[in-house]
């Protein structure tokens, strides 16, 4: 029986369609924390299996890192793995599978499924931790409806209090605390579509019923998750050359002796303009994002305990691609904290292509926190980081 | 005599083919193929003739208000199932969608402008879109030259990134062999020359382009490989919901 397994696994492999990629990271890290390592090193891979059948489809995403300086940052996961079937109007997905909502560029306040990986980096929401949930979607012409049953998590990670990826100087606990059994269930239906009149709007809204993925971190080392009952909207709207985006979700934290949560409105608005082929093939991008994390009625939910990053923020960008042969592309951005003028977060970033198959990817940023007001950013304190990523694609 | 002259000189003149007429013999040759399968090879020279590739699965349906195409990238290896979703629309802005694998993410794209490169190629979004008649007007006056009718025609959309086009559409066929292009400072910018045509179920398709900058000297040349017709797409193959599954 082994041998047939062994005999027929090879074949049955390279039937998958795969993908990924190996790549070494490098940070460098500047503040006035003596706690904290002024470098970093790791190595770093993703591997993507995929096998799609009329009726069928199979998705694997399994992720691994190694930090040379700091074991509790390094990991290896399956960080998706589902089944989806495929009906005539219809698909039904089960497994753990990171799902995306959300229409703004810097910050998504409506994307409450799937968590950040906050051991990769907390200023970095590209990395996504998979969700086990059970996803129905229905497809009508130019609307869908999504019901999802997704489960609770475990707690946020980070790495280590010498590690320039913790904001945090003292250890948290790995456990998490819930409203209620962690066990339970959490629920999602959301209604999205497009409507194509004289200008094109994509729209999406919903409910959420359960935890999402805001939590609170208190002094005593821990996490808490809160059950809420939350509406969100995102929509994009298109108009000449811009995008016009709308984020918002309202949470109805349920009370108990034990909610420290408060109810809460966070809102996004931001506009995306393209100048295209302004200089030869260059386009432009300009982006202006703005976010409001606004607190109802009590203020047990200050924002450093939230991890919200942008409360009443301002974020102005560029975007230049080149579109070279190696789709070179450069981001700048600023911060501006609306309530503090001392807060400011600066950042730049250039990615190219190296020989088809390398992407090299700099990043640079500096933080210069609130020196008045109890902010993540107070939280993290001023400092400057550089990183390099290197990454050969297969 | 002299009414034999007046006779043939109407002829002649009856006979002459106005632009119209002629974009209306090209779309007729090219039309009716209802959707296609392919894969396409993109091959990128810079000015020193350094080369790079990408490879993509397109497929594409016809419709009367406007084509549907969906692009699915293979390589370059990072950008591997990226796809790029299009909905034409000749009397309004064409809707565009992108799916990022790496974020779960179908984003909207402000297509109005289709001048920008498309994947750092000397193609623009708009060389690739459907090039039927509708979206242009063309000089009436038809000229010859040697085996190719040669008209021009300028782009109706005013956010095209050309002031005008040269068409090369030869005699026998009526099918497009050479486009010349012209910038927005009216100075001649690219040129494409479509080659390999053949016919699959009774339509002709080319089998590449060769697209040659002649203000920068880069050249991109898309090869067009196992092409299928009439293969049953329907509308629903083309939304956001296939977009994610490739």
């Amino acid at each position: 029986m082994i041998r047939q397994i062994l005999y027929f696994l090879p074949s049955l492999l390279f039937s998958f369609d795969f993908q990924g990629y190996v790549g070494v990271e490098y940070r460098a890290f500047e503040n006035d924390n003596t706690l904290k390592r002024e470098s970093s090193r790791a190595l770093e891979a993703k591997l993507e299996l995929k096998k799609s059948e009329s009726e069928y489809s199979f998705y694997m995403n399994s992720e691994f890192l190694k930090d040379k300086d700091e074991n509790s940052r390094s990991y290896a996961r399956v960080n998706e793995l589902y089944l989806t079937k495929h009906f005539e109007n219809s698909d039904f997905s089960l497994g753990r599978r990171i799902y995306f909502m959300g229409a703004l560029e810097v910050l998504n306040p409506v994307d409450v499924i799937s968590r950040q990986n906050f051991e990769r980096d907390l200023l970095d929401d590209r990395y996504r931790i998979g969700t086990y949930m059970a996803l129905y979607e229905h497809y009508l012409d130019s609307m869908q409806v999504s019901f999802m049953s997704y489960g609770s998590e475990r707690a946020d990670e980070f790495g280590d209090i010498y590690s320039p990826y913790n904001v945090f100087s003292f250890p948290l606990s790995n456990d998490i605390e819930s409203q209620k059994n962690d066990k339970r269930a959490s629920f999602m239906l959301k209604v999205q579509g497009t409507l194509d009149e004289e200008y094109a709007l994509d729209y999406a809204f919903g409910l959420i019923r359960g935890y999402d993925t805001q939590r609170t971190f208190t002094q005593e080392l821990k996490q808490k998750q809160w059950l809420a009952t939350t509406a969100f909207i995102y929509n994009t709207l298109a108009y000449e050359n811009s995008l016009l985006k709308l984020e918002a979700k309202l949470s109805d934290i349920d009370k108990n002796s034990e909610a420290q949560m408060d109810d809460h409105l966070y809102v996004g608005v931001g506009v995306e303009h393209t100048l295209a082929a302004i200089y030869k093939s260059m386009d432009v991008g300009l982006l202006l994002e703005y976010y409001n994390w606004i607190t109802l009625k009590e203020k047990y939910s200050t924002p450093d305990k939230l991890m919200v990053l942008m409360q009443n923020d301002l974020f102005v960008g560029l975007r230049i691609a080149l579109n070279n042969a190696s789709s070179t592309e450069i981001v700048g951005g600023a911060i501006f904290d609306i309530d503090d003028s001392s807060e400011q977060s600066y950042y730049a970033q250039i990615k190219s292509r190296i020989f088809d198959t390398f992407m090299v990817d700099l990043d640079v940023r500096h933080l210069n926190p609130s020196d008045s007001r109890q902010t993540l950013m107070a939280l993290m304190g001023e400092h400057s980081r550089f990183t390099l990523n290197l990454r050969y694609y297969f | 005599m002299k009414s034999l002259f007046v006779l043939l000189l109407s002829f002649v003149t009856l006979m002459a083919m106005s632009g119209d007429e002629l974009a209306l013999k090209v779309d007729t040759v090219t039309e009716g193929y209802v959707d296609s399968k392919s894969i396409s090879t993109m091959e990128l020279f810079n000015a020193n003739n350094v080369r790079s590739e990408r490879k993509m699965k397109m497929q594409r349906l016809e419709g009367k208000e406007g084509d549907r195409s969906m692009i699915v990238f293979e390589t370059p290896s990072d950008i591997k199932s990226t796809a790029l979703l299009t909905y034409e629309h000749f009397d309004k802005d064409d809707d565009q969608w992108i799916y990022l694998p790496a974020l779960k993410r179908v984003k909207r794209i402000a297509s109005k402008n289709k001048s920008g490169s498309f994947m750092g190629s000397e193609f623009s979004y708009e060389d690739l879109s459907s090039q039927k008649r509708f979206k242009y007007e063309y000089d009436q006056k038809v000229t010859e030259e040697g085996d190719y009718y040669v008209v021009g025609r300028v782009p109706k959309d005013k956010y095209s990134g050309y002031s005008k086009q040269i068409v090369f559409v030869d005699k026998k066929e009526f099918l497009v062999h050479v486009i010349e292009f012209y910038d927005r400072k009216k100075e001649l910018l690219k040129r494409a020359d479509f080659k390999n045509y053949k016919k699959i179920k009774g339509i002709w398709r080319f089998g590449s382009i060769e697209m040659q900058n002649l203000q920068t000297s880069k050249k991109t040349i898309i090869v067009v490989s196992n092409e299928t017709l009439k293969n049953g797409l329907k509308q629903k193959d083309f939304t956001k919901r296939y977009l994610k599954q490739q």
